[in-house]
């Protein structure tokens, strides 16, 4: 997969639409645009309030001072940056094609690209982490809108690695104590040892997480009959089987139940949660995280 | 019975052929389709896992090859038998069994008594070859005898026989004949139509029709296994009470000739063929005596009020088993031995006053018992699987039979009685002495059982459903590995 296939400008046009809006910044960060409950230097007025002692002298509304004679000082929201993290699964699974040749992979990728776009075109902090069943070299923060062919470029070079391990992905990302900010987790989520065992992992780490599974058209209705000999291609392990109608319905059932338990995780934790159909448009799917509230502010 | 006529080389050039054929089928044969899948995640939660395959399944793939391969080996020696030697000229003989063979000859007895006889005498002096029996041509075909069997046996599978049919039959005879045989072997025919054809495809066809009233030698020895009259001759100076005995058992046949006869009772001054003998003996020495049953009695006896105030009793031989020993002194008063000067022939040795007494219910149950032990067969060297065998116990010992089934074996009505069933090698251990023996797999033809045309029996039309059968073995071994019921 090239570059130019990965990011045409067809894609990066449409990255222009795209605004990343985070229910909460933490403070203390870098001076951005993001709003924080901070209220501080910013340019949007919120509220006023009486003059205290030791208040900024820059920030008494005197028009008020004129009518009213007394001291009320503008509130403005004050904006800080936003720490963007990005966890991608680089492992054999988001690689394997689907229907029509789609690849969870490429998906991925682009996603990651836009929102990082918009990250740093609100001068937002980026961070991407790629993991696989080994540990790949990490991109570190990143910002300022220059930064965004930085991550380009970084995207494009990414290796694929060999097994979904989301437990031990997340547990390095943990220990690297980085500032409090968003976690976007981009992958199939197929650990093999099922979501029990990386979702309480996840549930331990302060960011708020925002949940991006790359999905396939019918995934959850493998189109198999007969007898076969099913191959994980990340392991390379076997099971030979009979597929039949009954057995592709409880796999679908399966599947749903897997679906809904990240959603419920997601539910409880306060997280946002996104499907992206690999094959589809990303960016349209991306816009769904702003217009219908998957994550809300 | 030969593969469609085929020599052993050709058979294993084909049977190596059908291995490598196979041997690509099971290389080519349907597996499972393998698809690669993002994840076992979801499988493994509903899924009812097959047997895997992977490569550790190679082997147990190789032993269904060879299971296949063994199973088509089976299949072609138990029914074709084509490893029999095939240098020896093979011939099939045709009893003429029609209607025509019910007259009597000149002797008296029926003309299909004589052929019968002479298709023995055929089968004894001259063989039957790796591929040739004996049928018999009344009506419809009933194999008599098969290649490798003893030819007593022709007597016992024919007896009861009617003669049916036309020489008609003899026509559809020949031509399965044929079909058994190759070119150079021989078909004969006892009886029958006059004309026949000289050769059929290099198979030569001869006429040995004995002349009426030809006699055909003298009858068979009369065959260990088989349940005939004990054919005894008596020489010489026997108590009454002996004759009697002998005259009375409906078992027994008397004969003059000593040639004739199975066993040989005598008395110390007749001259003994070399055939099982009971000899009546007059003894030596004198003394009270009194009879007593040694542990090696291979009878029962009671021997009640058997004593005399002087008698002899025998004299001792080396190597002899004593049955019956005077109580006081230890003399044995009947004894048997192996006689190596008449080829290991069994020998009783009774002393005369044991057996004189008309009156004394002992005397026939000893002579008689006596005579069935030295009439008992001789442990032949070889033998077809299946055989019974009779063994005389000359003492009441247990003897263990070593073989591919052991058995331990108890002398009954004086002989050891038992079936080799088993083709391999036996070894008979009667204490110190021992006796080895080989069972031979028997042809598949025929005793006497299964009534069938040669046609349906063998040559060209065996091999397609043999064929056929080891087809949907295959077939049906295929369709277990393809739904994975197999590894």
């Amino acid at each position: 997969m090239s570059g130019s296939d990965l990011f045409d400008p067809a894609f990066l046009t449409s990255l222009e639409a795209l605004r990343l809006i985070a229910r909460r910044v933490p403070a203390g960060g870098r001076h951005g645009e993001q709003r924080s409950a901070a209220r501080g230097m910013g340019i949007e007025f919120t509220d006023v309030r009486p003059y205290t002692p030791g208040d900024d002298f820059r920030a008494i509304d005197w028009h008020v001072f004129q009518r009213l004679d007394k001291l009320f000082l503008r509130l403005y929201l004050e904006e800080q940056d936003l720490p963007v993290y990005f966890l991608i699964d680089q492992s054999r699974s988001m690689s394997l094609p689907g229907p029509g040749g789609a690849e969870r992979r490429r998906t991925a990728l682009q996603a990651v690209a836009a929102l990082s776009y918009v990250a740093l075109q609100h001068l937002d902090r980026v961070a991407i982490f790629p993991f696989a069943g080994e540990e790949l070299a990490p991109l570190p923060g990143t910002s300022g809108r220059a930064g965004f062919q930085r991550v380009l470029d970084y995207l494009e070079r990414l290796p694929q690695g060999t097994e979904t391990r989301l437990s031990e992905a997340l547990t390095r990302f943990a220990h690297r104590r980085l500032r409090r900010g968003l976690l976007v987790l981009v992958s199939d989520f197929l650990d093999p040892r099922g979501p029990d065992a990386w979702l309480p992992v996840l549930n331990a780490i302060p960011h708020r997480p925002l949940l991006l599974r790359t999905a396939l058209v019918g995934e959850d209705r493998p189109a198999l009959r007969g007898p076969i000999e099913v191959v994980d291609c990340e392991t390379g392990t076997t099971l030979a089987l009979e597929a039949d109608d009954a057995l592709v319905a409880r796999y679908a059932q399966a599947h749903a139940a897997f679906v809904r338990q990240l959603e419920d995780f997601c539910r409880g934790r306060g997280a946002g949660m996104l499907h992206l159909v690999a094959g589809l448009p990303t960016v349209p799917q991306l816009a769904r995280l702003f217009t219908q509230g998957v994550l809300t502010a | 019975m030969t593969f469609a006529g085929l020599s052993a080389t050709w058979v294993v050039a084909g049977l190596g052929l059908l291995a490598l054929a196979l041997f690509a089928l099971h290389l080519l044969r349907v597996r499972l389709r393998r698809v690669a899948v993002d994840s076992l995640l979801f499988f493994r939660q509903v899924a009812q896992p097959l047997q895997p395959r992977v490569l550790r399944g190679a082997p147990s793939r190789l032993l269904s090859y060879l299971l296949s391969l063994a199973i088509l080996a089976a299949l072609l020696l138990a029914f074709a038998d084509p490893w029999r030697a095939e240098t020896n000229p093979s011939r099939v003989v045709l009893v003429d069994g029609s209607g025509s063979a019910a007259h009597a000859g000149v002797d008296g007895r029926p003309l299909l008594a004589a052929h019968l006889d002479h298709a023995r005498e055929l089968a004894a002096t001259e063989g039957l070859g790796p591929r040739g029996s004996v049928f018999l041509v009344a009506g419809e075909l009933t194999p008599l005898l098969a290649a490798g069997e003893a030819p007593h046996l022709l007597a016992a599978r024919a007896a009861g026989r009617v003669p049916t049919g036309s020489h008609a039959h003899f026509e559809s005879a020949l031509l399965a004949a044929r079909g058994r045989l190759r070119a150079g072997d021989e078909i004969v025919v006892v009886g029958g139509p006059q004309a026949l054809p000289e050769t059929m495809h290099g198979v030569r066809v001869a006429r040995a029709c004995p002349a009426p009233g030809e006699s055909f030698g003298a009858p068979a020895a009369a065959s260990p296994a088989a349940l005939e009259p004990i054919a005894v001759h008596v020489a010489g100076a026997v108590p009454p009470a002996v004759a009697l005995a002998l005259a009375s058992d409906p078992e027994l046949r008397q004969v003059e000739v000593a040639a004739e006869a199975l066993v040989t009772v005598a008395d110390a001054r007749a001259a003994l063929p070399a055939s099982p003998a009971l000899r009546i003996e007059d003894g030596a020495g004198s003394g009270p005596r009194e009879a007593q049953r040694t542990p090696r009695l291979p009878f029962p006896l009671s021997l009640r009020d058997l004593r005399r105030t002087d008698a002899p009793a025998l004299l001792p031989e080396p190597g002899e088993t004593v049955w019956i020993e005077d109580a006081r002194s230890g003399a044995p008063l009947v004894a048997a031995r192996r006689d190596p000067a008449r080829d290991g022939a069994p020998t009783v040795r009774i002393v005369r006053w044991l057996v004189e007494d008309l009156g004394h219910a002992d005397v026939p149950r000893l002579v008689l018992h006596a005579v069935r032990v030295v009439a008992a067969p001789r442990l032949p060297p070889v033998c077809s699987a299946g055989t019974e065998i009779a063994v005389p116990a000359l003492d009441g010992a247990v003897a263990d039979l070593r073989g591919p089934v052991p058995l331990r074996l108890l002398p009954s009505q004086g002989v050891y009685r038992f079936a080799v069933d088993l083709p391999g090698t036996y070894r008979l251990e009667l204490g110190r002495r021992h006796a080895e023996f080989r069972a031979v797999p028997v042809p598949a033809a025929p005793a006497g059982a299964a009534e069938t045309t040669l046609a349906a029996l063998g040559g060209t039309r065996l091999w397609l459903p043999l064929a056929l059968l080891a087809l949907a073995l295959m077939a049906f071994e295929a369709w277990l590995y393809h739904r994975g019921r197999v590894p």
